[in-house]
């Protein structure tokens, strides 16, 4: 799908000259991509494993830069606390709402700084979220805010864009949800500073899809673009024409995904557990129990969209799902995305008669039961060609390219016009909110109030903003306080303060003001109700030189290290509960296939480490299918082992040695003949 | 606040309550292709500052033409009349007789909220939609005999006269307006509970 016009004789050339690299991120709650335009067309950029995804997981450890992507993600449920996954929940929210959405909690994995306290003691509402996780002075000794834990997962892929590209870049569009709030974009385009990238734009991720979709088949007409991703959902109506992809309504909700799903389907094998009691109770202390759970529930979600049921093991049990109990468990989750559909087709005044498609997007809809609810709510088979993983990235490099490339200026390419998704208000007195840009407004757009004083000699004013559709403040989202000061001292009622509201086409507000009888531009400070203030980014931005320039070699060793103690870990306690199953000849050859990992661990050669695990997983991939069958074997009392065997599909190559680890002392196995493999 | 260029002059339509929404869709796609920020990431600062500003008015004014509501409410406002200032302590009221009916509308709603009575609910909502509608007509009507109108003194009278009748009728659809939202939230409330996956 070629983009672009054929330019001007003379013309080419100077554009070619000024043209810099520019990239597309989607930067996700699970997976996060980045993706370039080559040629007209967008492609997803590589890790050095052939893999388009990285997995958007951060682990923090001491004496080095932190870990990003798989190797952090394998290894959470060891490091729980000092590994954070799906930041992107975080952004922009403040502690009050981490008490809200409980799932947080439930399965406790992150240790967070106390809420700060004003001077008389008492707990202040809004503030940023700090995770407390490992530093050089010891465990939770290092504070992060989400907005650096999401710098180091997009320093990553800027790292990976620039060696691909074999330079710096010019630029990056990082996607949002289109239902993020001022507050959540502005740490997105923060965190873009911090990784060191000049962020061209904020693009809403339907709107971002819809683009990838658009030019894939030239597609024109009025679609629906229903975008369910890890951690959060949104749901677009756009309408496609002669090149201006004009967005008509969106709504959406930012704390509903795939995750969810996760924690449902967790809720779900703690029951079926028949020692759920205890593992219930020991969920509030052991953190890398409610990540052990999570981490199966996912792969367990996984399976079920291929077959019928799956299992899983928990502690040393196999539970078993059905496809059927999945669905059951996610039900709500489906059912909650209903509403914002509602709500946007009823603000672009159309009916679902009147789409001429509904496109679907986010990991998350590959689940079956989700294309189905889908299907049923829209009256129509969604649309699904493009990778619903890759093609938010794809839309983004597209919009990079549009804006960073050669035909920026040409009148006659592609043109985005989005919109806002939260009505914008500000809080008058006794709490009630006054609405000065109602939702789903064309941006950029803007707004003017004008003020007077109430007090004689009253020099300054307070404004609260606020984003959301409810009738007090309170209930709305917080975006800061804005102080206006340098009013010219008069009697009160007589000044004329005009304060202009703007939200850019990024959906970021800035706020000026002027007194009009002086025509003075008054000055304003702005005190951001969940984000980082610009001294504190400025701040961050000086500290983080220390790890910032960690070359590709060492972030490889890194990660190798880290993938290796995982693995040598989880071997110690697979010996040490079932060595004895072990023939001396095969325990031999484990062993010294350990003691070389554990060698080339303390080296710097990160291939060989990688080689060295390849080693151990393949000597030892015989035990791991002897132990998976022995706590099979236990699972099943009082059936034939050939019918067991039969009935439970158990594939090898996908078993993990780790999933079996069991910290507690189990009863000793009893005597019984060694068990053949399954039958194939 | 009314900027420099009115909002009809942002399109080159002529100020009048009468729309043809395709032709404004049309000029507004003809505009953002040449004023929009996304076409000048590249250029100086001075000329995105320009452009922001460009672009900012011509979305404000296609939000405000087109609504029916927002559109009639500016054009009072070109008259003078601003009807978001009504209230106690205003010269502007909405007329006793309509405020009793919408009164006894509220009334209705909220005991066929609370027993939850279906029917009463959608009768409800057809009685203010036919209202909604005649309101329409109403203003449609009054505009274009306003539009029409000579400059000489009886007329100055006459078109006094009209003004009021076309700001009670802004000022009733708003409040007819206000009720719908409301019905509207409720009925939302209602389809989440039930949980039922219909659009």
């Amino acid at each position: 799908m070629s983009l672009f016009q054929i330019a001007e004789p003379g013309e080419s050339r100077v554009k070619e000259a000024c043209r810099g690299r520019v990239i597309g991120i989607d930067l996700g709650t699970t997976n996060s991509l980045v993706a370039v335009v080559t040629d007209g067309t967008p492609r997803c950029l590589l890790d050095e494993q052939g893999q388009a995804l990285l997995p958007s997981v951060v682990r923090y450890q001491p004496g080095g830069p932190p870990v990003v992507g798989g190797a952090a993600k394998r290894s959470a449920a060891q490091a729980p606390h000092d590994t954070i996954a799906s930041v992107k929940r975080f952004m922009g929210r403040g502690p009050k709402d981490l008490e809200k959405d409980g799932t947080a909690q439930r399965f406790g994995q992150y240790r967070f700084a106390p809420t700060p306290t004003s001077p008389t003691g008492e707990p202040q509402a809004a503030g940023i979220v700090r995770f407390l996780v490992a530093g050089d002075k010891g465990p939770a000794s290092r504070s992060v805010t989400p907005i650096e834990v999401s710098a180091e997962i997009l320093r990553q892929l800027r790292q990976r864009a620039e060696a691909e590209l074999g330079g710096e870049l010019e630029g990056a569009v990082i996607t949002v949800p289109a239902y993020f709030d001022d507050a959540q974009r502005q740490a997105t385009k923060d965190a873009g500073r911090l990784a060191g990238l000049n962020v061209l734009r904020l693009l809403n991720e339907p709107t971002a899809a819809a683009l990838a979709y658009g030019l894939d088949k030239q597609r024109e007409g009025k679609f629906a673009v229903y975008d369910l991703g890890g951690g959060t959902f949104d749901i677009s109506i756009l309408d496609l024409r002669d090149g201006i992809f004009t967005v008509m309504a969106t709504a959406g909700d930012t704390a509903l995904g795939g995750d969810d799903m996760d924690h449902a389907l967790a809720e779900l094998m703690l029951g079926q557990h028949p020692r759920r009691d205890e593992l219930a109770a020991a969920l509030r202390d052991d953190a890398g129990l409610g990540r052990e759970l999570l981490d199966q529930a996912r792969a367990l979600k996984h399976r079920l969209s291929a077959a019928e049921s799956a299992h899983a093991e928990l502690r040393g049990q196999v539970l078993t799902v059905s496809r059927d109990e999945l669905e059951a468990a996610i039900a709500p989750v489906l059912s909650r995305t209903g509403t914002p559909c509602r709500r946007a087709l009823k603000d672009a005044e159309l009916t679902k008669e009147e789409l001429d498609g509904v496109i679907l997007v986010g990991g998350a809809t590959r689940v079956p039961a989700v294309r189905r609810f889908v299907a049923a709510l829209f009256g129509r088979e969604p649309l699904c060609e493009l990778d619903p993983d890759q093609v938010v990235a794809l839309g983004a490099a597209v919009q990079a390219e549009l804006l960073g490339g050669e035909s920026s200026a040409d009148s006659t390419g592609l043109l985005l016009i989005d919109v806002t998704p939260l009505s914008l208000g500000l809080e008058l007195m006794g709490g009630i909110v006054e609405k000065i840009i109602p939702r789903n407004s064309r941006v950029p757009t803007g707004a003017r109030q004008v003020f007077t004083t109430y007090a004689d000699g009253q020099t300054g004013f307070d404004l609260h903003v606020v984003q959301g559709e409810r009738e007090t403040a309170d209930e709305c989202r917080s975006l800061g306080r804005f102080t206006l000061t340098g009013l010219p001292k008069a009697a009160a009622g007589m000044a004329r303060l005009e304060v202009t509201f703007l939200i850019d086409e990024n959906g970021l507000l800035s706020v000026s003001a002027r007194e009009l009888n002086s025509g003075k531009e008054a000055h304003i400070q702005v005190k951001p109700s969940y984000g980082l203030s610009d001294e504190q980014i400025e701040k961050m931005l000086l500290d983080s030189f220390e790890y910032a320039e960690v070359d590709l070699k060492q972030r490889m060793l890194l990660e190798q290290r880290v993938e290796a103690e995982r693995i040598l870990a989880a071997l110690q306690i697979a010996l040490q509960r079932d060595g004895d199953l072990l023939p001396p000849e095969e325990r031999a050859r484990i062993e010294a296939a350990r003691e070389a990992l554990i060698a080339a661990k303390a080296g710097t050669e990160h291939r060989r480490i990688a080689e060295c695990i390849e080693a151990l997983d393949h000597t030892s991939k015989d035990f791991a299918q002897l132990r998976m069958n022995q706590s099979l074997n236990r699972a099943v009392t009082g059936r034939s082992l050939s019918s067991v065997e039969k009935a439970v599909h158990f594939d090898p190559d996908k078993a993990s040695p780790e999933a079996v680890a069991e910290p507690d002392a189990a009863p000793p196995a009893p005597a019984m003949p060694r068990p053949s493999r399954a039958a194939e | 606040m009314v900027p420099a260029r009115n909002h009809f002059e942002v399109f080159e339509l002529p100020v009048r309550y009468a729309l043809d929404r395709a032709q404004l869709e049309e000029r507004y796609r003809e505009r953002s292709r040449h004023w929009h920020p996304d076409r000048f990431s590249r250029a100086p600062a001075a000329e995105r500052a320009a452009v922001l500003a460009r672009a900012t008015d011509l979305n404000e004014a296609y939000r405000v033409l087109r609504s029916d509501a927002r559109r009639a409410q500016y054009l009072l406002q070109l008259h003078g009349i601003d009807v978001t200032r009504e209230g106690p302590g205003s010269k502007l009221k909405v007329e006793p007789a309509f405020l009793m009916a919408i009164l006894e509308l509220r009334e209705e709603l909220a005991e066929a909220r609370q027993t939850h009575d279906a029917a009463r609910l959608a009768s409800l909502a057809a009685t203010v939609k036919a209202r909604m509608g005649e309101l329409e007509r109403t203003l449609s009507d009054g505009f274009a005999r306003l539009e029409g109108a000579t400059d000489g003194p009886q007329d100055r009278e006459r078109r006094a006269e009209l003004l009021g009748e076309l700001t009670q009728a802004v000022l009733a659809q708003r409040y007819y307006q206000r009720f719908c939202d409301e019905l509207a939230e409720y009925k939302e409330a209602q389809a989440e509970r039930a949980a039922s996956p219909l659009l």
